[in-house]
């Protein structure tokens, strides 16, 4: 017994050999560079690789447990973007050897290029949170038409486990705010924003606002504005206001989760504006059967895209959006009232256009505690 | 807790008729605070584990009843201690031979608040195990509750040879006041016997030990709809997690192993040497009560298996108006982990739910060796009455531990110089008592190697070892009073200590301690 308490521990370590399979639509050429992560799913550590054309990977040393690998990979060609995902569960107990075929992840025209939750002090020390927004970038080369784009909440704050996972390929919103329009009224030029503001004022002069405020919203091209009988909801001058689809717990405001409970996602229902009230009336659910409290089901093949937003590393197991929407997550590290977003890596600039990152993986493609910087491109 | 208020009384009540029959003694010297601290000189098989050495005490036989008051505040902590502590203690003990059996009794009561603890679920979490149970939502408040028992008793049973055996039992509760809300029911017993055979100028001992260390935790929320992440940390930033809405853990621990002492006594000499070899074993398993598992359905978390060793020796040159005692002493913990890595599945037909081991692991070890020594002179005014003390001491510490896969490790050596001198002056038939010293630690490396980087590291291990690799100095003060009463006790007491520490990286924390009571 003294002997095996003071000997090094006797731990093993095993090889994964990985063999991605690219098929047939990603061209020899463009296979070089795919991102392999290995997961302990069990243990919070990963590691990564990155594969040659050749398609083979070689983990060593890995520790026995339950794994999971998830690819990434993108390419170019004639200025389209094309990226694929690949996902498999592994158990190693002994040396492993495995293939993990690749799925094509399509890319929307829009993204969320910031998300400006968490909010900042008042000179009183006071929580000021009316400054929150949402930018969404065209991504493309061509013009895109926003009108009809709905921006929705999911319904899990991240405390704990999203109770929704029982539904195949359906996520579950909270709120849904759409942009009015009948297809053509919102143009948004390539490389170019929109900004929905929770609030469309100037923050940092209004009465109203916070001379501590990172931002100046008054141009605003959007506004969450909640109509009330009390009218407690700053209505902005020169903004549009959203059209309220669903918003599950109505106050006065739209308020995200300045800690970071709101993951949020860019949905585009089809057919006209009839159409998506329709379908949003037909496909609401309620969590428990005796509450009087609807949510709205939204298939995964409507969202453009989506961000997983959470509070920290600790709540990051609590995923929401499945991997094809979003296989990783993102939180703004400084925490509530710090005055920072995340916001959405540059990847490129062809001809002066910012082209932003876009592999639906939130831990690759976003800044976090970046400052707020609307209609800004860097 | 019925039964456990039952041993309690029982015990008090025997304390008492003890102390009661005790009273009617005659041959028993005027006891005073120093007292406590002069038979441990007078007899240095106290610091042994072996009861038997009981039967060696001097000719003082001291008994104290007290309350106490104790707070802790600042921010030169560690990560999972509370900024501040407030601690109420009631204690009493009581030194007392009856025939040829010397007895030693003592009861005390504790209770506490520690307040704006994070990551922990344990009632300690330094308490040598790598393998900690935490939640990431703190501020916590632990509100503590523990009663403790310990006694002593030796006995010759042939010409020269001494029996002697020892109980300690500490036995309480500790709960957290947020969701989510640890219930942590701990258990701790000791027992040990031993044998003294005297000859000549020599006293030999041996003792057997036995320990057995139990907490139980049971961890609800009370909020309804809310699961939340329980991290299992496996040492160094690794760790397993588990969402649910409740959890439990149980700890369980046992220590075997025994002590050999030798003494050499001629004249004013009396030097004794001892040797303490432990054998560890804890284990760590897993409970939820929430969706398909339950307590009933346990999961092994890890396995802890550790060598403690403890070389001692004390020598004591009593000129009877001055004591010279020297103590040195070596500590080497070694520790080795295992990781249990299981699975929950389906087993049989009937859709039953089990978790399936995988594999064990040996993933972690650690090793600390702590060296110590120190010398204390003791100015006597009269046998048993000190005039003034001076103490010097330093210690080495060193403490390394290791993960594997991912290849994590960290280490650190450390120095402790302690100084102090306390001066009682007699003031016709009071005591004014005055103290103070001073403590500086000194690192002398500490070094972190982290393949991987986790969120625990940042918020534990971090901020953790800048505070045991951080210099301090701590003044410390105290001052004492003794008043002699004529009925039922010796003498009415108060204590006041104050230690102050004051870390490099500018954090700073203090320690106030109130103690009155009766001396008899």
């Amino acid at each position: 017994m003294f002997i095996s308490c003071m000997k090094e521990p006797d731990y093993r370590a095993f090889s994964v050999d990985l063999t991605i399979e690219f098929g047939e639509e990603i061209p020899q050429e463009s296979r070089n560079g795919a991102k392999v992560v290995l997961t302990n799913r069990i243990k919070n550590y990963s590691t990564t690789e990155y594969v040659s054309s050749d398609g083979y990977i070689l983990f060593a040393g890995i520790e026995p447990g339950f794994y999971s690998v998830t690819v990434t990979h993108s390419y170019t060609v004639d200025g389209n973007f094309f990226y694929f995902n690949g996902l498999k569960n592994i158990d190693i107990f002994s040396s492993v050897v495995d293939t993990i075929p690749l799925v094509k992840s399509e890319s929307s025209a829009f993204i969320i290029k910031e998300f400006y939750y968490s909010g900042c002090l008042t000179p009183a020390g006071n929580q000021y949170t009316s400054d929150q927004y949402v930018e969404i970038f065209n991504n493309t080369q061509e013009l895109q038409y926003a009108d009809g784009i709905s921006v929705i909440e999911h319904e899990s704050y991240a405390l704990d486990e999203n109770y929704w996972t029982f539904l195949l390929d359906t996520i579950v919103a909270r709120m849904i705010w759409t942009i009015p329009g009948d297809g053509t009224d919102v143009p948004v030029l390539p490389g170019n924003s929109i900004v929905i503001a929770r609030d469309a004022i100037n923050h940092q002069d209004d009465s109203l606002g916070n001379p501590l405020c990172p931002v100046n919203l008054i141009n605003a091209d959007f506004e969450f504005w909640v109509e009330t009988v009390s009218g407690d909801d700053i209505d902005g001058p020169f903004s549009t206001n959203m059209i309220e689809d669903l918003f599950t717990f109505r106050g006065s405001d739209v308020c995200f989760h300045t800690r970071g409970g709101s993951a949020i996602a860019l949905v585009k229902y089809p057919g006209n504006h009839n159409d998506r009230k329709e379908f949003i009336e037909n496909n609401l659910i309620k969590k428990d059967p005796s509450s009087s409290r609807y949510y709205g089901k939204i298939p995964n093949e409507f969202v453009l895209d989506a961000v997983e937003v959470t509070w920290d590393e600790a709540h990051a197991i609590y995923k929401r959006f499945p991997i094809e929407l979003d296989a990783g997550y993102t939180y703004v590290a400084a925490g509530s009232r710090s005055g920072k977003c995340v916001r959405r890596k540059v990847k490129e600039i062809v001809d002066g256009r910012y082209v932003y990152h876009d592999t639906n993986n939130s831990s690759e493609d976003f800044l976090k505690d970046a400052d707020p910087k609307p209609w800004i491109y860097e | 807790m019925q039964n456990l208020n039952r041993l309690i009384f029982t015990f008090l009540l025997s304390l008492l008729l003890i102390e009661a029959y005790a009273e009617n003694r005659d041959s028993i010297q005027t006891v005073s605070l120093n007292s406590f601290d002069l038979v441990q000189v007078l007899n240095p098989w106290l610091i042994s584990t072996n009861p038997a050495g009981l039967s060696l005490m001097p000719n003082i036989l001291p008994g104290k009843m007290s309350l106490g008051y104790l707070d802790e505040t600042g921010d030169y902590k560690r990560v999972q201690q509370g900024g501040n502590i407030n601690h109420y203690n009631f204690q009493t003990q009581r030194y007392t031979k009856i025939k040829n059996t010397y007895l030693f009794g003592s009861f005390s009561y504790d209770k506490s608040f520690e307040k704006g603890t994070d990551y922990t679920n344990l009632n300690n979490s330094y308490r040598e195990t790598p393998y900690l149970l935490i939640d990431t939502i703190g501020n916590d408040i632990i509100d503590r509750e523990f009663f403790t028992l310990k006694g002593d008793l030796s006995t010759p049973i042939f010409n020269n040879i001494i029996w002697g055996f020892s109980i300690y039992f500490n036995v309480g509760l500790a709960s957290q006041n947020r969701d989510p809300r640890p219930k942590n029911k701990v258990l701790n017993l000791s027992v040990s016997q031993g044998l003294m055979y005297s000859f000549s100028k020599m006293n030999i001992g041996l003792n057997l030990l036995y320990s057995y260390y139990n907490e139980d935790i049971g961890i609800n929320i009370v909020e309804e709809n809310i699961q939340i992440a329980f991290f299992q940390l496996h040492g160094l930033g690794t760790s397993t997690y588990h969402v649910a809405s409740s959890f439990n853990r149980l700890y369980k621990r046992n220590s075997f192993g025994g002590e050999v002492q030798i003494d050499f006594k001629s004249g004013n000499l009396n030097s004794l040497t001892g040797a303490k070899l432990l054998y560890i074993i804890e284990t760590a398993d897993d409970g939820r009560k929430a969706s398909n598992a339950s307590w009933s359905c346990v999961k092994n978390d890890s396995e802890l298996e550790g060598i403690k060793l403890k070389i001692y020796n004390t020598t004591i040159i009593n000129n009877i108006s001055s004591i010279h005692y020297f103590y040195t002493d070596l500590k080497i913990n070694s520790m080795l982990g295992t990781e249990i890595i299981q699975r929950l599945e389906v087993v049989g037909d009937a859709d039953a739910q089990d978790w399936i081991t995988y594999g064990r692991e040996e993933k972690y070890n650690s090793i600390l060796i702590d060296a110590g020594l120190s010398y204390n002179y003791l100015k006597m005014k009269e046998e048993y009455k000190q005039n003034y003390k001076f103490k010097l001491a330093i210690n080495y510490f060193d403490f390394e531990q290791a993960y594997y896969i991912p290849n994590q490790e960290e280490s650190y050596k450390n120095l402790l110089f302690s100084l102090g001198f306390d001066k009682s002056f007699h003031l016709k038939r009071d005591i004014l008592s005055i103290g103070a010293g001073l403590k500086y630690k000194k690192n002398i490396s500490g070094n972190q190697d982290f393949e991987e980087n986790t969120f625990i590291i940042d918020k534990l291990l971090l901020p953790d070892f800048n505070f045991l690799t951080s210099d301090f100095y701590a003044p410390e003060f105290n001052i004492s009073y003794e008043i002699p009463l004529n009925k039922f006790f010796d003498k009415y007491f108060f204590t006041i200590n104050v230690d102050m520490y004051q870390g490099n990286n500018g954090q700073s924390r203090t320690i106030c301690n109130f103690n009155t009571g009766v001396i008899f």
